[in-house]
């Protein structure tokens, strides 16, 4: 797991998901109801300004918020 | 009354809308000022919530004062479409709060007065007339206290319309759009002693309503319409859903369709039997012309549209309050975003929009019959439904079977790309036991 990735996990886990204390990165973060409609924004603003960068409205969707593994791979093609 | 020349947001309506986005902002920080042209408590209609509305209360912190308030608790659903009968109940889909029955009156009340203690300027007896967004950073809101001459204006940096359905942004820009394939009127009124019907598929009487919880009732009326049944701690709500064209044999006035209405009353199967009994609230009879619309934009320079003042759908599935909660968090949140970067206004403003308007059109395909899909509201149906956890998947497909409204949604499920939803949380019954 890289540090983009814990950095994630950590503030969901701290966030949303009380009774985990790690989560499969492929977990589905969405079916299993770890982040609702709102948890959903709050995770916008969090990534935004952990990592200094900007999400689109056309970026804030399911592929993209499904799991800690694609919201790394989101992360990642704009810190480059 | 002492109104500030200017503050951060000005907020249009004092519905669960405008109470919960401006409470959300006053929480944040913000001086919010709040207009409501009628004085609360105020009559409205809407009385049926499902247990999503919670977890908007928690957020402001109202839930404890609903909660101790002892509204009537309701079990789930009954719905009788085309003779057969189907119920639901929300427990099986793991919601850890109740869906409730509740008098608007007093529910928007507690949330009015929860806002003004959050330290949001409340406003009453006062109307905004007209918006003016002309002046980039100078946007401003003309109002008038009832019964005043004069007006006076207040600038802000943000106006959120909360207006309900006199929307009242979306009709001066001009951006409403009237579903023109559906337009209905309600007609409604209150009874004493209802019987009403429990999640075992029995009728009971009206005094067992705080030991064996109620369902809503739903039956289909003339193929399209609909009725409600909805038992409130002293009286039940009985209505109408009607196409316009259907009513259009009925002429205009309101004593005749008022006599329409109580003769459908004792006609329509099974709500005959519910009210056998039961004595009609002189008075009480309602009616709303009005149709399903949408905007084509949901913000822009300086505005955000929120609750019926952005949308409104054929409420046979008691969203309404929650989509309200849900837009009021939305705006919310872009608006806190938007004052802290400026710059970026325009990029919250979008999300706030594609958001929102993928939850209005999953409603929409949820409630409305014959509508006409094109390729990108399919598309944000679609991703609507993948948001949204399994339960609720799960719950939104019972939905869609309960009546014949939700083609459309049905056909987004089934080519969503795994397969179909389904789920098997409802029974079918073969007779209500008077």
């Amino acid at each position: 797991m890289n540090h983009i990735q814990e950095q994630i996990q950590n503030y969901i886990v701290t966030q949303f998901a009380f009774d985990h204390t790690a989560l499969d990165p492929a977990e589905d973060l969405l079916n299993q109801g770890i982040v609702d409609s709102i948890g959903i924004l709050q995770l916008v603003t969090y990534i935004e300004e952990t990592f200094h960068i900007q999400i689109n409205d056309d970026e804030i969707t399911p592929e993209n918020f499904r799991s800690l593994n694609t919201l790394t791979n989101l992360v990642m093609q704009k810190v480059q | 009354m002492n109104i500030p020349k200017r503050c951060d947001v000005v907020v249009i309506g004092g519905g669960p809308a405008g109470s919960t986005v401006s409470a959300l902002l006053s929480q944040r920080g913000y001086e919010v000022v709040l207009f409501d042209k009628a004085r609360h408590p105020r009559y409205t209609v809407g009385e049926s919530l499902i247990p999503h509305f919670w977890k908007y209360c928690e957020l402001t912190g109202v839930d404890k004062k609903i909660a101790a308030d002892g509204f009537i608790q309701k079990s789930g659903g009954t719905v009788i479409w085309n003779g057969v009968i189907r119920q639901m109940q929300f427990k099986d889909f793991g919601y850890p709060r109740p869906a409730l029955h509740v008098e608007r009156d007093r529910f928007d009340h507690i949330l009015l007065e929860h806002a003004r203690e959050q330290g949001v300027q409340v406003f009453q007896e006062v109307a905004a007339a007209s918006i003016d967004l002309d002046h980039g950073e100078r946007t401003s809101v003309l109002y008038r206290p009832n019964g005043e001459k004069t007006s006076a204006e207040i600038g802000c940096r943000f106006i959120v319309d909360a207006s309900g359905q006199h929307a009242l942004i979306a009709r001066q820009l001009g951006i409403r759009v009237i579903d023109e394939g559906f337009r209905f009127m309600s007609i409604w009124g209150y009874f004493n002693n209802s019987k009403y019907i429990a999640a075992d598929g029995r009728a009971y009487p009206f005094a067992k309503l705080r030991d064996i919880p109620p369902t809503t009732f739903v039956t289909n009326v003339d193929g399209w319409g609909w009725l409600w049944h909805i038992p409130q701690r002293e009286s039940t709500s009985v209505g109408l859903v009607l196409p316009q064209e259907q009513m259009k044999a009925i002429k205009g006035s309101d004593e005749a369709l008022e006599g329409y209405f109580l003769r459908r009353c004792r006609e329509i199967p099974y709500l005959d039997r519910l009210l056998e009994g039961a004595e009609y609230c002189e008075g009480s009879f309602h009616v709303i012309r009005d149709y399903s619309y949408r905007p084509t934009e949901l913000a822009g320079p300086g505005y955000f549209l929120i609750g019926d003042a952005a949308a409104f759908t054929d409420p046979i599935f008691s969203i309404g309050v929650v989509l309200a909660m849900y837009s009021a968090y939305l705006s919310a949140w872009a608006i806190d975003r938007s004052f802290k970067q400026p710059q970026r206004t325009a990029g919250n403003q979008a999300i706030f929009a594609k958001q929102f308007m993928t939850r209005l059109e999953a409603s929409r395909a949820l409630a409305l019959p014959r509508y006409g899909y094109g390729g990108d509201e399919g598309e944000m149906v679609k991703k609507s439904i993948q948001f949204e956890t399994s339960l609720e998947q799960e719950l939104m497909y019972v939905v869609s079977t309960l009546t014949t409204r939700s083609e459309n949604f049905i056909e987004m499920c089934r080519k969503k790309e795994g397969g179909m939803i389904t789920s098997s949380k409802y029974r079918k019954l073969a007779e209500i036991a008077f």
